[in-house]
């Protein structure tokens, strides 16, 4: 079985090459002649030298699990940042409903397709911020697969196929596998450790390259937070001051009324209704400065990485990414409650 | 961000207070207001209410429009991270392959006809990635 645990597989790359040099060396091939065998050993040394250069150029380079923790919480936030899209144009028609819902002879369907209709420019103005909002996300989604443990652990798997199913060949008049079981395990900590390495130095190269664009991310994400503070926010406002308005107006118009009339039922059920309502979009609005709060962080996050390479190290730097994280699931939280 | 479309979101802001006070009026003074009185005021929110969603609208445009330029450039960073990905993905593929290849010799030494055809089968699959 193979030396290298999942989990593990960038902090241990130095061991894992280790493990697999020393199976390799301790359990030499039987080998005929004297010759034959000097000349062996300077192959093998050869190869451990070439390796040796190898582990010195790659191995410390792959710890991209902050980046991968950044992406998955960039795309968190991209996906709490969804339902204000949908929700600016719903609020738009309540808003439109609200004040048709007074109109004599009040039809609820034609009410509400006329809403749809003059709601039409929101929800065509939504269409640029939403292929925004998912440029920011595809983005992420990618670095995050280039940074996933996924990538290597699947060639690790296929490694470990591979070495069983050359574990399983027989020649005929031979009892046993034609490579040894130990060499054959060896090898394959060598082959498994080799392509990690080069596969982590690939990974850092490309997560490099793609952190180039994150200052721009942070410029779309700037974009996203005026959307939601100023469309976004400023439907819900209408409706929240309207609703207060509306509910204010309905109390006095009652206050005025002569002691001996009766108290109007469906006046007292839409004030309830109302109060409903206006609580829950001052809810949802509370999302709105959460989201701000998780894109500065995301921005301090990605400004570090990119600083750094995508290689946090120390409390300072690591403290961004914890912040980030610590934004990027409070928002989630909300969003999940409150929308 | 440009002064215009910060403007447009101010503007819509105040017109929708307008439109809000309007209706808070209508209700207030629903029984002392003419049908005529009625109808202009709701038709003077309403319109209020349509500008705030036009000079919204706008002021979105705007917002995306600011990213315009650079959208290609991150259109195509994207695409040559999908395609690091799928560089992985054949050298997985290739491996899938050759461990197949050595299942079919292992099956064809071993003389068993059902491995045989089962081997050649999963070579084939692992090779057309069906």
């Amino acid at each position: 079985m193979s030396g290298f645990s999942k989990k593990s597989r960038f902090n241990n790359c130095r061991r894992g090459f280790l493990t697999g040099l020393i199976q390799a060396r301790a359990r030499p091939h039987p080998v005929p002649g004297k010759h034959e065998e000097s000349s062996k050993g300077m192959a093998m040394r050869t190869l451990i030298s070439a390796i040796g250069v190898l582990a010195t150029l790659l191995c410390g380079c792959a710890n991209l699990k902050d980046v991968r923790n950044y992406s998955v919480n960039a795309q968190s936030v991209v996906s709490s940042f969804r339902p204000f899209l949908s929700d600016s144009v719903d609020l738009c028609k309540q808003r439109f409903l609200l004040s048709a819902s007074l109109d004599r002879g009040f039809d609820p369907d034609s009410a509400t397709s006329a809403a749809a209709v003059d709601c039409q420019p929101a929800a065509d103005a939504n269409q640029a911020i939403d292929k925004l909002a998912s440029l920011v996300n595809d983005y992420h989604d990618a670095l995050a697969k280039i940074a996933g443990a996924d990538v290597a652990n699947s060639l690790s798997d296929d490694y470990d196929n591979l070495a069983g199913a050359l574990g399983k060949v027989r020649f005929k008049g031979s009892a046993g596998p034609p490579i040894p079981a130990e060499r054959l395990g060896a090898v394959t900590d060598l082959a498994k450790w080799v392509s990690e390495a080069v596969l982590g130095y690939l990974q850092s190269k490309e997560i490099k390259q793609a952190l180039k664009l994150a200052e721009t991310m942070n410029e779309y994400a700037d974009v996203l937070v005026v959307y939601a503070d100023r469309n976004f926010g400023g439907y819900l406002n209408d409706q929240i001051e309207a609703l207060t308005k509306v509910m204010k107006a309905v109390r006095e118009r009652a206050a005025l009324r002569t002691g001996g009339e009766r108290v109007d039922l469906g006046e007292n059920l839409a004030l309830i209704e109302m109060q409903k309502q206006r609580n829950a979009l001052i809810a949802k609005r509370e999302a709105i400065p959460q989201f701000k709060a998780a894109v500065e962080s995301m921005k301090a996050a990605n400004r570090e990485l990119q600083r750094t390479g995508g290689q946090l190290q120390g409390a300072e730097q690591l403290k961004a990414l914890g912040s980030f994280a610590k934004n990027a699931r409070d928002l989630y939280k909300k969003v999940a409650t409150a929308f | 961000m440009p002064i215009q479309t910060i403007q447009d979101f101010d503007t819509a802001d105040s017109f929708a207070a307008v439109a809000s006070s309007l209706l808070a009026y209508r209700v207030a003074h629903d029984p002392e207001l003419t049908d005529e009185e009625w109808d202009d005021l709701r038709d003077r929110e309403h319109a209020l209410s349509v500008e705030v969603v036009k000079m919204r609208a706008a002021g979105v445009g705007a917002l995306a429009q600011m990213t315009a330029d650079s959208r290609d450039a991150v259109v195509s960073g994207i695409e040559s991270m999908n395609k690091f990905l799928e560089r992985i993905s054949r050298v997985e593929k290739l491996l899938g392959v050759a461990t197949a290849a050595i299942q079919l010799a292992a099956a064809i030494a071993s003389g068993n006809a059902m491995a045989i055809i089962n081997s050649a089968v999963a070579l084939r699959n692992t090779a057309t990635g069906t």
